[in-house]
C-alpha cells in the first residue's frame, strides 16, 4: 500500500558529473519495499515545482532508502542543492516490482545511466542469486563508484557510449553492442532499466528466447494510477507505467506508444 | 477527519451536500485508488472520470508537462466506454454513502444524448455534462463555444434525462453571459466553471510542439484567477444558477475565494495529483475556519459581490 510520509535527508552526495546519491530517512514505517518500486518525491526548492518526481529505489534498509539521481531539470536541480537534515515529503512505495530472479542460472542486468538503480537493489535483495550487471552511461564521467558497492554475487561490467580521450570524444557503441561483442553468457532471465530506446533494442534482441523484464519511464503527474498521464499501449490494452508498472514483460510493450 | 460540521453543509440548488468539496473529473480516477488513502465518503460528492460512448485509447505520449505554477495535460479522454463503466464502476460507486456524480463526454450531440439516456434508472445523484470537449461535426470547436450547438445539446440531454444535470464549460467560453443564459433556460441544474485552459508548449530541442496534439489543457494554480473571474461573472449574470467553481484550487482559502465570488461547490483537480490528501485536508481546514468564525459556508456564497 502506498503511504504518504515525510523523510529527512541523511546525505546528498555528488558521485560523478551531475549524478547524486540521496539517502533519506523515513519518518514512518512503510510496507515492504521491493526492487523495481519507486517513490514520488516532492522536489520544490528555489525553482518552484508542483508535481512530485518519480525516482527508483536503489536500496532500502531499516527505515532508510537510497536514490540515485541525475540532474536534468528544475526538480533535480533543486534536489542537488539540498543539504542534510532537510525534510522531504514523498509517496512510497509506488508501482509494481521485478519478479524473483532465478537462483539456478545467471540473471543478466542491463542498466542505462541512472536506470542502474533498481537493478542494483535487485542484487542486494537477492544475495543468493547470480547477476551479470552491465552498466552503460552516455559519458565516461558519469560512471560513479557503483561497482565498488556490488556484492560477490555480481559480475560488474562498465561501458560508456562516448569515451573522452584528451577532450576528443570517440563513439564506442551502445551498451548492447558492448555486451554482444564481449559476452558469451546465456542468461536465464534479463532485467533492464534505462532509456526507452535501449530497452526496446534489448527486447528485440532476446524476444521469444529469454524472459525480459523492463522498467519503463514516462512523464508522470500523480504516480498512483488516477490521471492516466503515463498511460501507453501494450499487447493487452492500455496500461499505466506508474500503477500497472513500471515493470513489464518487454514483449508486451508497444514501444512506439512510449 | 473531524466529526461532521454542519457549518460545511452546502447546497447546489436542490442538492444538499455534507461539504462543498468534490474531485474534478479525470484527477480522481473512479475513486477506487483514493479509497486506499482515505475514506472517500468524507467528500461532498465523488465524480468519476469522463466516460464516452465507445472506449478510447486517448492521446499519444507525452501527456504531461509542468509549467510554472501549472500542469498541462493531453490525456485525450482515455476511458473504457460506457458499457464497461456501467459494469465495472457503477456497482462500486453505488456502495458509497456520499453523493455520486458521473461525468459524460460526447463528440456529437447524439453521443451526449445516448450517454445521458443510458444512465437513466441508475442510482446516481448528478450527471456532469462535459460540453468543453470538441464537437467533431463543427470542425472540433468546443460545444460550449457555439451557442447553437450548446443549446441543441443541452436541450436534447435535458429532454432524455431525469438526472440532476450540470453543464461543465470552458473557462474561456465567450460570450459567457449567453452560455449561462442557455444553461439556465434549458433547465440545467448547475454550471461548472470550468475545464482546463487551452495552452501550448514548444520543445525547443526538437523545434516542435511538445504535445503530439499541439494544444493541451492547462490546470493548477496558474489558472485560478481566470476561473475565479469566470465564477464572478457567471454569478453576476445570474445569481440563481448554482455554480461549481473549478480551476487551480489548492487550499481552503482558495475555496473561500470561490465561494465568496459565487460558487456553492468547488471541484479540486490538480491538487489531488500533487497530494492525494489535498481534499480531506481542505475539508478539515474549512471546518476549522467555520468553527473559529462561527459562520457557515452557505452564508458566504456570493458575499463579495
Ligand atoms: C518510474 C520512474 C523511475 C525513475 N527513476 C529515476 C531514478 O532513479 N533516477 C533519476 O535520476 N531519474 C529517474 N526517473 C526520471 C526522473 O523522474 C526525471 O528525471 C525527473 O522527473 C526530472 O525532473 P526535473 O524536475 O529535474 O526535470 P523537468 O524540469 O521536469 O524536465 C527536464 C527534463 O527531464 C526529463 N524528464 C522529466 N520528467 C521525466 C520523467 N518522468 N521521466 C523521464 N524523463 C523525464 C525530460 O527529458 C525533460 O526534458 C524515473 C522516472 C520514472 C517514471
Ligand atoms: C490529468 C487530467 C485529466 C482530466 N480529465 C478530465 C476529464 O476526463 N473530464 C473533464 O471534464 N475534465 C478533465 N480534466 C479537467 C479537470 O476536471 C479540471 O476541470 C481542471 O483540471 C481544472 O481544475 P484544477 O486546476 O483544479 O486541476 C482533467 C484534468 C487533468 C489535469
Ligand atoms: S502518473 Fe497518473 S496515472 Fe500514472
Amino acid at each position: 500500500m502506498i503511504e504518504k510520509t515525510n523523510s529527512t535527508i541523511l546525505s546528498n552526495e555528488k558521485l560523478a558529473s551531475s549524478i547524486y546519491l540521496l539517502k533519506l530517512k523515513l519518518k514512518e514505517q512503510v510496507s515492504e519495499i521491493l526492487p523495481g518500486q519507486f517513490i514520488q518525491l516532492a522536489c520544490t526548492g528555489n525553482e518552484v515545482t508542483l508535481l512530485k518526481r518519480p525516482f527508483s529505489i536503489m536500496n532500502a534498509y531499516n527505515d532508510t532508502i537510497d536514490i540515485l539521481y541525475k540532474v536534468v531539470g528544475k526538480g533535480t536541480l533543486n534536489l542537488s542543492q539540498m543539504k542534510a537534515s532537510r525534510e522531504l515529503e514523498l509517496l512510497i512505495p509506488c508501482g509494481n516490482y521485478f519478479s524473483t530472479p532465478t537462483s539456478s542460472g545467471v540473471n543478466l542486468l542491463i542498466g542505462g545511466g541512472v536506470g542502474i538503480a533498481p537493478l542494483f537493489f535487485l542484487t542486494k535483495k537477492f544475495p543468493d542469486c547470480h547477476f551479470d550487471l552491465w552498466y552503460g552511461t552516455s559519458r565516461k564521467n558519469e560512471r560513479g563508484p557503483i561497482d565498488n558497492w556490488t556484492g560477490s554475487n555480481v559480475k560488474f561490467h562498465f561501458h560508456s557510449d562516448w569515451n573522452t580521450v584528451s577532450n576528443v570524444e570517440e563513439f564506442q557503441g551502445t551498451i548492447l553492442d558492448a555486451y554482444k561483442e564481449n559476452s558469451t553468457l546465456t542468461p536465464s532471465k534479463i532485467y533492464t532499466c534505462g532509456p526507452t530506446i535501449m530497452m526496446n533494442k534489448i527486447t528485440e534482441n532476446w524476444k521469444n528466447k529469454i524472459p525480459i523484464e523492463v522498467s519503463l519511464e514516462a512523464r508522470m503527474a500523480c504516480g498512483f494510477g488516477v490521471c492516466l498521464g503515463c498511460s501507453f499501449k501494450t499487447t493487452s490494452g492500455q496500461k499505466t507505467v506508474c500503477s500497472d508498472g513500471p515493470v513489464f514483460n518487454g514483449e508486451t510493450v508497444v514501444w512506439e506508444s512510449l | 477527519m473531524d466529526s461532521i460540521n454542519t457549518k460545511l453543509e452546502s447546497r447546489l440548488g436542490s442538492m444538499v451536500m455534507s461539504n462543498p468539496i468534490v474531485p474534478a473529473s479525470g484527477t480522481f480516477g473512479n475513486g477506487k485508488k483514493f479509497q486506499s488513502f482515505y475514506d472517500i465518503n468524507v467528500l461532498g460528492a465523488v465524480l468519476s472520470k469522463s466516460v464516452t460512448l465507445e472506449s478510447r485509447t486517448g492521446n499519444p505520449q507525452p501527456r504531461i508537462f509542468e509549467t510554472p505554477f501549472g500542469i498541462m495535460n493531453s490525456v485525450g479522454l482515455e476511458n473504457k466506454g460506457i458499457d464497461w463503466f456501467k459494469k465495472e464502476i457503477l456497482p462500486f460507486l453505488t456502495t458509497l454513502k456520499t453523493k455520486k456524480w458521473v461525468s459524460i463526454s460526447g463528440f456529437t450531440t447524439q453521443e451526449f444524448v445516448d450517454l445521458a439516456e443510458s444512465l437513466n434508472g441508475f442510482p446516481i445523484d448528478a450527471i456532469e455534462v462535459n460540453v468543453s470537449c470538441p464537437n467533431i461535426h463543427a470542425g472540433g470547436v468546443q460545444f460550449c463555444q457555439n451557442q447553437n450547438t450548446l443549446k441543441e445539446t443541452l436541450h436534447k440531454v435535458r429532454k432524455c434525462s431525469n438526472s440532476f444535470l450540470i453543464a461543465k464549460i470552458a473557462l474561456e467560453t465567450n460570450p459567457l453571459d449567453e452560455a449561462i443564459r442557455i444553461i439556465s433556460d434549458e433547465g440545467f441544474d448547475a454550471v461548472c466553471l470550468g475545464n482546463t485552459v487551452r495552452g501550448l508548449a514548444i520543445d525547443v530541442v526538437n523545434k516542435k510542439p511538445f504535445f503530439k496534439k499541439t494544444i493541451a489543457g492547462l490546470s493548477g494554480p496558474a489558472i485560478k484567477p481566470i476561473a475565479l473571474r469566470a465564477v464572478w461573472e457567471a454569478y453576476s449574470f445570474n445569481p440563481n444558477l448554482p455554480i461549481i467553481g473549478c480551476g487551480g484550487i489548492m487550499t481552503s482559502s482558495d475555496v473561500l475565494e470561490f465561494i465568496m465570488a459565487g460558487a456553492s461547490i468547488c471541484e479540486i483537480g490538480t491538487a489531488n495529483l500533487i497530494d492525494p490528501f489535498a481534499m480531506p485536508n481542505i475539508i478539515n481546514s474549512l471546518s476549522a475556519y467555520c468553527s473559529q468564525n462561527a459562520i457557515s459556508l452557505r452564508e458566504l456564497v456570493g458575499i463579495a459581490h
